[in-house]
């Protein structure tokens, strides 16, 4: 049976969240989301499904008209680096 | 070295062997952190892969704080990486169990990256995006492009979903192709 945590452990766990968050969050707002919104504006809704499907090698879709990149995501297990005992 | 092989191999996105890291969560968790902070220093993205080998869909294991997901949490609080893949080992079954972990790792977590699952199949496809998954591995389609935006216009994924997948999806892509702003 698990033990029931404290409200203080969960008051501690909780700001330890917030703070976590608020340092990453930073990183992504490097693409504003009024340009996200605006790209999406503009697209089909075959394009935004194709935005949210990868080909069997991993790659997005190339959206030339609105020049959006194709990229390349390694889903497989090839890049492995070998830990000792 | 392994983001300068991701980049060399023409991945923007490379994926970081959390399995891989020893047993414990906190040590896991740390370590997988520090490997995705180097790798976003370096302005390539990370993607982090949670695999079920479990094949029913009415087990709550994903739903307890396990240490398998415990870890994964602290990595997404942490480090933010920018996917995470949710597998099956055979490809498909355990959408529910999948999109349950999604919504914990967006809602509690604060997870800004997508989700990623894999499926061919067209009923699964369509529980996974009405349930806040955004983005498709296909297993033998070459891809499942034209299935989605099929469901799509018979309205069994609606614009909403649709358009919130998207705009996690194109985020992670703009950001895999601006290499140029390390992250870090």
């Amino acid at each position: 049976m698990r033990k029931k945590r404290s409200n203080g452990y969960r008051a501690a766990e909780s700001l330890m969240r917030e703070e976590f968050l608020k340092e990453q969050l930073y990183k992504w707002e490097r693409v504003s989301s009024e340009r996200l919104n605006s790209l999406l504006a503009a697209m089909s809704p075959d394009e935004k499904a194709a935005l949210c499907s990868l080909n069997i090698d991993g790659e997005t879709s190339e959206i030339k008209r609105l020049d959006i990149p194709s990229v390349r995501i390694s889903c497989g297990d090839e890049i492995l680096p070998e830990f000792p005992d | 070295m392994i983001a300068e092989k991701c980049a060399a191999e023409g991945n923007s996105i490379v994926q970081v062997p959390f399995e891989g890291f020893p047993e414990g969560p906190t040590l896991a968790g740390e370590l997988a952190c520090a490997f995705i902070d180097a790798i976003h220093a370096k302005g390539i993205g990370s993607i982090i892969r949670f695999k079920n080998e479990r094949t029913d869909t009415a087990s709550d294991e994903l739903s307890a704080d396990n240490d398998s997901i415990r870890s994964m949490m602290t990595v997404v609080m942490k480090s933010q990486p920018w996917i995470i893949y949710l597998s099956s080992s055979q490809g498909r079954g355990n959408i529910a169990e999948r999109s349950f972990l999604a919504a914990r790792l967006k809602a509690e977590c604060g997870l800004q990256g997508c989700t990623l699952f894999n499926s061919d199949d067209p009923a699964e496809i369509e529980r996974a995006f009405a349930s806040g998954l955004d983005m498709n591995l296909p297993v033998k389609n070459r891809s499942n492009a034209g299935l989605i935006a099929g469901l799509f216009s018979d309205g069994r994924i609606t614009q909403k979903k649709l358009d919130s997948a998207a705009f996690r999806c194109l985020r992670v892509i703009l950001m895999a192709s601006a290499k140029d702003m390390p992250i870090a």
